[in-house]
Parts: structure tokens; C-alpha cells; sequence
């Protein structure tokens, strides 16, 4: 080329190379600045590439303004800053809570009602809802339920963990595919918490749900699920809040003690008595600590060992809430 | 060692080893099918853009040679300081690298223009791309 014809326009389909690499925030605002991009930007081919080929980011979503003022609170733990997602909530729901998120989906149950005979699910970034019925009502209060989403497809899978009958809980897993419940392994019915993607933690070991098998078994002593967190490379993890401190352990795998591994200077938080934290790794091995006695996220940055502390953006803080910690994607429900 | 010739858009001629030559799949097809005989004939890339494209492949050649002893840290410092130029030739350099085939230039570049605007608006981009095309015409 000459100098007269400098050649700087980037056609159509490099045009694509550039957005896949644009955090998914980025393409959706983009929509609306023409015709031609919100073509692009809204095409299915596309979206199923960036869902695939896009950065990675994980967002902690919060529910505490759902209800009230109708949108998710969700923040992005890469560019560290809040947005504000509106959810339209589907018809005859009075009180929705979050339950989980995977990947794009995030599963909510109607807290008003007695007895949950089916869960929400919603992908707040394209707007739709789905209604999967659980395997028999159960009572909010003895419902655990987990969804594991896989990058790319739009396929996932609901665990359940119905603890009305304490004595035995019962485990079941649902799977988009076959749009169907089955009772699962019973070792794992003894109880769960914190996932990692695929990987559920449990009183016996770490169990993996894509593949449907134990990833690592062992009896975890103590084992409080809510308190404990788990790393994308299976490290177990405990958050506390003590004395006006975060502490984190993690547990020892050779002596099944928690060991120190870092603790908040003091003052970050108010003195008294703190209800127990939400907390979540992210995918630079980052710890989020979602405070539920102030509207704030702490987080303990692994590179460089450092505390940090984020306000929200909100005022009208209610302490009643859930977060969760997962990717947000342009993922359509199958068979919706 | 066997010599490729290029002919950028101004008819300047560059001589390339083959083995270089065959980084881009656009030449590595070129040659299968016509041969080596006449110079390859490359009209979308101007000198300038051809000479960067060569100065990349070459650089990254020599650091997957065994016996390089490159760090990662030096190939990132190339990298970067390859990619620090102005908008125009970066978008230059994205459509030589697509037109030529270099999966690893295009990726980097394509990166880099990304890093650019994913923490700008994106009217201000589209205006950026804009005044960019109303530059070419």
C-alpha cells in the first residue's frame, strides 16, 4: 500500500477476531452503539465463540436488591468494579433467593412458598428464565442445591441435597440432557457446600461432577460446610472472622489440622459479632470474602499477599442476602 | 539454504529463507503452487509492514531453535515493544498477518487492539475505527 492509502479499517471478520478477546460487559454495552455491530454482536455464531474462545472473568453476584429494586448486584473481579444487571422476575414469584451460579446460570427458589416443587433458573446477561421441577417438593429450609455449567455448551447439571429427613439426606442430579433426576451416590448424601466448576466438597472428599466419580476421599474432621472453600487445584480452605479479622486456613491433608495461612490486618472490619462470611476463589487463586454484617467485599490477593476492601455501590444495604461466585455467559437454556 | 523472494505492494523485493517463508500459510500455499521459480507476489502488504512481518517470524524462529537461549521474559519484551506502535500500523499489521496467514502474529495483534479499547467506550471505539476508515478514504 501506499502512503495515500493507508489501509486502517478493519474489516468485518477481523472485526470478530478483536471482540472474541472483549470481556462479555464490553460486548453487550457495544450493541447499542450501531446497526452493524448490534448484528454482529448479537449473532449466534458469535456468541457461541465467545462463550468458548472469550476472556475468562468470574463476577460475584448478589441478590440482596433483587426483590426490592429488581437487579443483581454483580461484581467483576478482574476490572474490580460493580454493574448493576436489571432482572425482570418471572411471573407469580413474590421472593427469590439465589441459590447458585455456574457459568452463565444462576439458580433462584421462591423462599415465600412452603414447599419448593420447582427452581428458577436465569441468565441474567440474555434474560431468560427456566423453570426445572425438583424431584419432590420440599421445604426451602432443607434444600441444598448446587449447578455445575460447562464453558461452551449450554448443558448443566443441578445437585440436590434434600435434608428434610435428617437422618438421610438424599442426593439427587439432574441433567439437562436427559431432562431427568436420579438419586446419586450415597456416600456423597452426607453433606456439601462450596464447589469449584465441577468439583463439590463434601464431608467424604472432593467428588467431581462431570465425570461422576471421587476426585479425592477422605474424611474431613469437622467438617462445617458453610465455613469452608475450595481452589480450583482441590485445596480446601477455611475463611473465619475473628475478632475484627479475616483468617484463612487451609487444611492440611498429612495431619487434617487447619494451618494459618493469612490473616487481615485489624481494623479492617467492626468489632462484635460477625455472622459468617460468603467466600470464593477466583481463578488467579484470589480469595472474595462477601461480608453479610457490611456492604463491602474483602479480598485477600494471592500474588501479592496483600488485603483489600471494596464498598458497594449501593446504599439501602439489607443484610439479608446470598452471593455466589461464578462466570457470567451468553448461554440459552436447552430446550427453553 | 533455499531463498523465497517476496514482492511487497511497492514491487520492493524481499529474499527470505523457505524455511521462514513457510510460516505464512498464504506464501506456504503460494509455493506449492506455482513454485519457487518467480518472486511471490504479496500486493495487500506494503514494505514497511512486510519488513515487520519478517522481523517477527524471524525473531520467534530463532527463540524455538534448540541451543536459544531466549527466556520467556525476552520474547515478551519483543513482544510488546513490537506491538508499541500507532493504531494504523497495528491495524496494518492485522490484516497482513490474516492476509499472510501468521495464526501467532494475528493473535497478538488482535490481543493487543483489544487491550486497547476494552477499557474505552465502545462509541468512542466505533468513533475511532471511524475516523480511521474517513483517514483511508
Amino acid at each position: 500500500m501506499g502512503r495515500g492509502r493507508s489501509q486502517c479499517d478493519i474489516p468485518d471478520e477481523l472485526l470478530d477476531e478483536v471482540f472474541i478477546r472483549l470481556p462479555l460487559q464490553w460486548i453487550v454495552t457495544a450493541r447499542s452503539v450501531c446497526r452493524r455491530w448490534r448484528r454482529k454482536l448479537c449473532c449466534k455464531s458469535f456468541l457461541a465463540k465467545h462463550d468458548l474462545h472469550g476472556p475468562q472473568q468470574r463476577w460475584i453476584i448478589v441478590d440482596y436488591f433483587l426483590n426490592s429494586k429488581g437487579f443483581l448486584g454483580a461484581f467483576n473481579t478482574v476490572d474490580r468494579k460493580w454493574l448493576a444487571i436489571p432482572v425482570l422476575l418471572p411471573p407469580r414469584t413474590r421472593n427469590l433467593s439465589l441459590l447458585c451460579g455456574s457459568q452463565g446460570f444462576l439458580c433462584f427458589l421462591d423462599r415465600q412458598k412452603l414447599h419448593a416443587r420447582h427452581v428458577h433458573l436465569c441468565n441474567p446477561v440474555t434474560k431468560q428464565w427456566l423453570k426445572v421441577p425438583l424431584p419432590r417438593s420440599i421445604s426451602p429450609l432443607h434444600l441444598h442445591l448446587r449447578i455445575y455449567g460447562t464453558r461452551g455448551s449450554n448443558h448443566f447439571k443441578l445437585l440436590m441435597l434434600d435434608q428434610t429427613c435428617d437422618l438421610v439426606p438424599v442426593a439427587s442430579l439432574y441433567d439437562s440432557r436427559t431432562r431427568k433426576w436420579r438419586p446419586l451416590n450415597q456416600a456423597l448424601a452426607a453433606s456439601f457446600f462450596s464447589l469449584w466448576d465441577n468439583l463439590v466438597l463434601s464431608s467424604n472428599g472432593i467428588y467431581d461432577l462431570e465425570k461422576e466419580e471421587w476426585r479425592l476421599s477422605v474424611q474431613i474432621p469437622r467438617f462445617r460446610a458453610s465455613s469452608l472453600l475450595l481452589r480450583r487445584d482441590g485445596g480446601i480452605f477455611k475463611a473465619r472472622v475473628l475478632v475484627a479479622k479475616i483468617k484463612l486456613f487451609q487444611l492440611s491433608m498429612e495431619s487434617m489440622r487447619d494451618e494459618l495461612v493469612a490473616e487481615s490486618p485489624g481494623g479492617m472490619l467492626p468489632q462484635g459479632s460477625t455472622p459468617k462470611p460468603w467466600c470464593f476463589f477466583d481463578e488467579l487463586d484470589n480469595v472474595w470474602i462477601v461480608s453479610r454484617w457490611m456492604p463491602a467485599i474483602f479480598m485477600y490477593e494471592a500474588s501479592s499477599e496483600q488485603w483489600r476492601k471494596f464498598d458497594y455501590k449501593w446504599s439501602g444495604f439489607e443484610d439479608r442476602g446470598i452471593a455466589e461466585c461464578c462466570n457470567l455467559s451468553f448461554h440459552q437454556f436447552p430446550h427453553a | 539454504m533455499v531463498k523465497v523472494t517476496l514482492k511487497s505492494a511497492e514491487g520492493d523485493v524481499f529474499e527470505v529463507d523457505e524455511e521462514l517463508a513457510l510460516e505464512s500459510l498464504m506464501v506456504k500455499n503460494m509455493i506449492e503452487d506455482v513454485g519457487l521459480d518467480s518472486a511471490i507476489s504479496l500486493p495487500n502488504v506494503s514494505s514497511t509492514i512486510l519488513a515487520k512481518v519478517i522481523e517477527y517470524i524471524k525473531f520467534h524462529m530463532d527463540a524455538q531453535k534448540d541451543g536459544s537461549k531466549k527466556t520467556s521474559e525476552e520474547i515478551k519484551a519483543f513482544d510488546d515493544d513490537f506491538v508499541n506502535v500507532g493504531i494504523p500500523t497495528l491495524f496494518e499489521m492485522v490484516l497482513a498477518s490474516n492476509y499472510l496467514n501468521v495464526k501467532s502474529l494475528l493473535s497478538l495483534t488482535c490481543n493487543t487492539v483489544a487491550n486497547m479499547i476494552k477499557t474505552k467506550p465502545p462509541a468512542e471505539v466505533k468513533e475511532m475505527f471511524t475516523s480511521a476508515k474517513q483517514a483511508k478514504a
